[in-house]
């Protein structure tokens, strides 16, 4: 029995203080599986919404733009007090986005939460994005549980038999236990499968607003064969009465997810880095309101009155009205002006929110998504959260009216600091402005924001496809030359192991040049294909790419390495072929040959001969742009398959799975990201507008041979640049 | 085939440079550098109308990278480059000189006064007893070389003189001075233990010019001072000194 908002003001404060009453909760699913109507009917239910806009009004997405396109963008969050065997309980719900687009929100809710409703639709079964989201939950230590959606049209659309529907919920069942045993952490692989029949699966329609769990039929004595029934007789109504979702749902939440005492006991070890055995370390072990703050920020919002609005986890001491915080990892210091409790678009304020709840707090001017703040200023920030995917495309951005550059720039920032898969570039000398995002589509939601929340008019260029560089095959030695002639230098470059590459996006390898434990870190790289001793002249680590020193004894060399990794820095950041950025490239200083006096030997001349030989190694290993992927999903009734599959096919599209279930085809394709431009409406036109899709980013691959030169020719005009890129030659000189 | 000459012009001004050389320039196409060390002011001017033709100054990167000098060995018979000091001495054009022997030129070398041997003598210190010589770069957050300290202890240990040359920036009017080039050397030697504050320096200011003036006295009563109008040079004096020196040294340390 879940109670009604009046009622919430006044038992909220005392709630939030029995910690092994509270569970913090994420739901998750693959697009369009029905993430927002479940939302959106659990709210109404348990009295936040009416009945009636339920399911009408998609409640948690309260952005308008993004009803019309029926994607959850932003984090929304909402408290609500459940009863379950006799006692209370404080639910904190957080919407995560739908989109796989935004997978960096997903990753940063999952940061706020110890349990996830895993949703999966019952007529398309596991699909990609439910593997994502559910690898995201279980790296956060984050237990799932299962909820089957849709049943309704799995009933009357594909009319299955009592027996064929339970070996359809067999197989979605043992496909998620199959994801969670690959990928759970090690200690919870045998606990956190699901299971029907102890409740922590449950079935239903979040559209028709009901559900069944095998213990809530033990006890209501409904049968699942009475459901059938029932909606397929069109008395959908009816089994809403009698097997009420909030209650199947949230019973299923209470039982089997953990309560903030139990889950940070596991999940802090596992998020944060700092010593456990410190005060703040055993505050936040054992969820001890007494202890010191640490306040963890996973999302901020703007609030047109209230400004910024952060929200985030109280993982030890309390949060309260006119406390200062430390912003860890710089020197200031915020005053907490407000502390409050999300409820949809509304807030409710409260005095103090004590560790293991969800707060949102205004005064935090100087956090970003990921801070972490704490009344210890030394304390150990968290973990950065890792980010699954790197932005794709850019935009230019200027405004109308030159009177709201000010202005403009002051939003760009705030978008930025809201949604932390944006990149945002503002370049004051060359007056560029630039947004990068995830897709074409993330965007223009962007674009939209700031043209009708921000309320400024602005221009956008046509999207750009960001590209990588890298070589073909091991390149080098290649000498390169100071200006003055006295000084030389000897690179080879070649690509890095995959392994690497991915322990460098995961933050296993640092980036920088100084490594607080290089021996493990050597080890590290020795597990992936680097070898000690090559592992052992460790320089720097720069976006994808590390700098090796394997010379051995050249006097001088220590005190000119550190503009030596200056030159790697320009270098990987402009690759020679087109400027873009150099992505997964090994370099080795392998020799050097310097002038005796320093000063034969300083910037102006140890920085134009690193990257010389840098660049001209990268000739000699062949040059190649890199472009990203898209992996796009695409469903559609069997009559407009042809359609679907051309559209992707005329982008450069492979084919990489089709599927079918009932009428309804499942296509997966891998498309050039520089070829999907414009795909949303084209494929609604080829289709007829019977198309359901999702994209989901795939990294970066070589553009095809045929292809380059005429590429490469186009990013270096819009650069300003001639068109062929320089050979070796070039820099040698 | 033409001709490349490297020219000194010495430490002062265009009175420095040697009939045969005044010779050799007024027939040549005449370059030249002034970013390893400046004349005095005004230098080049006079000295491209007593000639009556052009001097260009190259900046540092045109004259590394070769082209303009290479160009005009192409064009004309002659070529001069005319450096302040010796064109071999501290920095060292050695490499344009081979840049010039494989395009197939000859070259020829007129040498001039460098504060390699200058400022020992204006000092009276004996040339037997230096030890390497070391270059002090302008502070830069991306090099703070340790070597000149390092070097400066192993002439100190092998009982030598440092001749301590200071860096400089024509093109942003930047010069490295004496007072400030000490203070340097006690942020990278805060505790004293190659140069002591009691220890004995000396500065050598505007070395071959009229203006020239030599400064001798502890760390401590250097550090910071304003010698006055660049080009500075300090000698971080051996442990001990030879009698003479001793001697020569007298008349600056009352200044
Ligand atoms: N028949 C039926 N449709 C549903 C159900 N849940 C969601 N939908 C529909 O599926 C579409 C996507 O739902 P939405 O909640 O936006 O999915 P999300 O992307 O996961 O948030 C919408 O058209 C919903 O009306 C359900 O249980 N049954
Ligand atoms: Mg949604």
């Amino acid at each position: 029995m879940t109670h009604v908002r009046a009622e919430l003001a006044k038992a909220i404060p005392d709630m939030m203080r029995q910690i092994e009453r509270i569970r913090n909760i994420g739901i998750v699913a693959h697009i369009h599986h029905g993430k927002t109507t479940l939302s959106d009917n659990l709210l109404a239910a348990a009295g936040m919404i009416s009945n009636e806009l339920a399911g009408k009004q998609l409640y948690l997405n309260f952005d308008e733009q993004e009803q019309a396109r029926l994607l959850t963008i932003n984090n929304a969050d909402v408290t609500i007090v459940h009863e379950f065997e006799g006692q209370q309980y404080l639910i904190n719900l957080i919407d995560t986005p739908g989109h796989v687009d935004f997978g960096g929100d997903v990753t940063r809710a999952m940061r706020a939460v110890d349990g996830a409703i895993v949703v999966v639709c019952a007529v398309e079964g596991v699909m990609a994005q439910t593997e994502t989201v559910l690898r995201q939950a279980l790296r956060e230590k984050v237990k799932p549980t299962l909820f089957i959606n849709k049943v309704d049209r799995a009933i009357k659309e594909l009319q299955l038999t009592p027996d064929s529907l339970q070996k359809r919920f067999g197989t979605i069942i043992s496909e998620v236990n199959e994801l969670i045993r690959r990928m759970a952490p090690e200690e919870f692989v045998d606990e956190w499968s699901v299971d029907p029949r102890d409740g922590s699966v449950a079935f239903g329609s979040g559209y028709e607003n009901w559900a069944i769990s095998v213990p809530y039929m033990q006890r209501t004595g409904v049968k699942f064969p009475d459901i059938i029934d029932f909606v397929s007789t069109g008395r959908s109504r009816e089994i809403a009465q009698r097997a009420k979702i909030n209650d199947v749902v949230f019973d299923m939440v209470v039982r089997h997810l953990p309560s903030p005492r139990i889950a940070q006991r596991y999940r802090i070890p596992n998020i944060w880095k700092g010593e456990i055995g410190s005060s703040v370390g055993q505050a936040m072990v054992n969820t001890d309101a007494a202890g010191p703050t640490s306040f963890m920020v996973t999302d901020i919002t703007m609030d047109p009155s209230a400004g910024e609005i952060a929200t985030g986890r109280v993982f030890s001491g309390h949060l309260q009205k006119g406390m200062e915080l430390q912003i860890l990892g710089t020197k200031l210091r915020n005053r907490v002006q407000h502390v409050s409790l999300f409820m949809g678009p509304e807030r409710l304020m409260v005095e103090d929110v004590p560790a293991g709840n969800i707060a949102a707090v205004i005064g935090l001017s100087d956090a970003f998504a990921g801070t972490t703040t704490s009344t210890i200023p030394e304390m150990v920030p968290f973990e950065e959260i890792r980010h699954v995917s790197e932005p794709v495309v850019t935009v230019a951005i200027e405004p109308k009216r030159m009177a709201d550059l000010p202005k403009l720039i002051e939003v760009m920032r705030k978008v930025g600091k809201e949604d932390a898969s944006l990149k945002v570039e503002i370049n004051p000398e060359t007056g560029e402005h630039l947004l990068s995002g995830m897709g074409e589509l993330h965007l223009e939601i962007t674009e939209y924001r700031i043209i009708n929340d921000y309320k400024v008019e602005i221009e956008a260029s046509k999207p750009i496809v960001v590209y990588r560089e890298l070589v073909r095959q091991p390149g080098g030695p290649f000498e390169g030359k100071s200006p003055n002639k006295h000084n030389r230098f000897y690179f080879e470059v070649e690509p890095l192991p995959a392994g690497v590459v991915q322990a460098i996006k995961d933050g296993e390898v640092p980036q920088g040049k100084s490594f607080k434990d290089l021996k493990s870190l050597v080890t590290k790289l020795d597990t992936l294909g680097i070898s000690r001793d090559e592992g052992r002249g460790l320089v720097a680590v720069e976006g994808t790419n590390i700098l090796f020193d394997v010379t051995k004894g050249i006097q001088y060399l220590n005190e000119t390495m550190d503009l030596i990794v200056d030159a790697f820095k320009e270098a990987m950041n402009r690759g020679p072929l087109a400027n873009e950025k150099v992505y997964g490239l090994k370099v080795r200083l392998v020799d050097a040959k310097l002038h005796e006096d320093s000063i034969h030997r300083g910037p102006a001349q140890t920085i134009p001969a690193a990257r010389s030989g840098m660049y001209g190694a990268m000739c000699l290993g062949d040059r190649l742009l890199l472009e990203p992927f898209q992996k796009v999903t695409v469903n559609v009734p069997q009559d407009v398959l042809a359609g679907a599959t051309r559209e992707l096919q005329r982008r450069r599209g492979e084919i990489l799975d089709m599927t079918n279930v009932g009428d309804l085809q499942t296509v997966v394709a891998k498309v050039p990201v520089a070829e999907m431009f414009g795909f949303a409406s084209d494929i609604r036109s080829a289709t007829a507008g019977k198309v359901l899709w999702s994209t989901e980013s795939m990294g970066f691959e070589p553009v095809p041979v045929e292809l380059q030169p005429k590429v490469v020719a186009e990013v270096r005009q819009r650069r300003g640049l001639k068109p062929e890129p320089y050979d070796a030659s070039y820099y040698s000189g | 085939m033409s001709e490349l000459w490297f020219v000194g012009l010495g430490l002062d001004d265009e009175r420095g440079l040697s009939r045969r050389a005044l010779e050799v320039l007024s027939r040549s196409e005449v370059f030249a550098e002034e970013y390893t060390a400046v004349a005095a002011p005004g230098s080049m001017d006079r000295l491209s109308q007593e000639l009556g033709r052009p001097i260009v100054t190259l900046a540092r990167g045109a004259l590394e990278g070769e082209a303009p000098v290479l160009a005009a060995l192409g064009r004309s018979a002659s070529v001069a480059l005319l450096a302040v000091g010796d064109p071999f001495a501290a920095t060292t054009h050695v490499a344009l000189r081979l840049a010039a022997e494989r395009a197939g030129h000859t070259w020829s070398y007129l040498p001039n006064a460098s504060i390699l041997s200058a400022a020992a003598g204006f000092l009276g210190l004996m040339h037997y007893r230096f030890g390497r010589p070391v270059s002090l770069p302008l502070p830069d957050p991306r090099f703070s070389p340790t070597s000149p300290l390092e070097r400066i202890a192993e002439n100190r240990r092998a009982g030598l003189h440092t001749l301590l040359l200071l860096d400089l920036a024509p093109e942003r009017g930047e010069f490295l001075l004496a007072g400030r080039a000490l203070a340097l050397l006690r942020e990278r030697d805060p505790d004293g233990k190659v140069v002591g504050d009691d220890e004995e320096l000396a500065v050598a200011a505007r070395v071959g010019r009229p203006e020239a003036r030599g400064y001798v006295g502890t760390f401590a009563r250097l550090v910071g001072r304003d010698f006055g109008p660049p080009m500075h040079c300090v000698v971080v004096l051996a442990p001990t000194l030879h009698f003479e020196e001793d001697a020569a040294l007298a008349r600056f340390r009352k200044l």
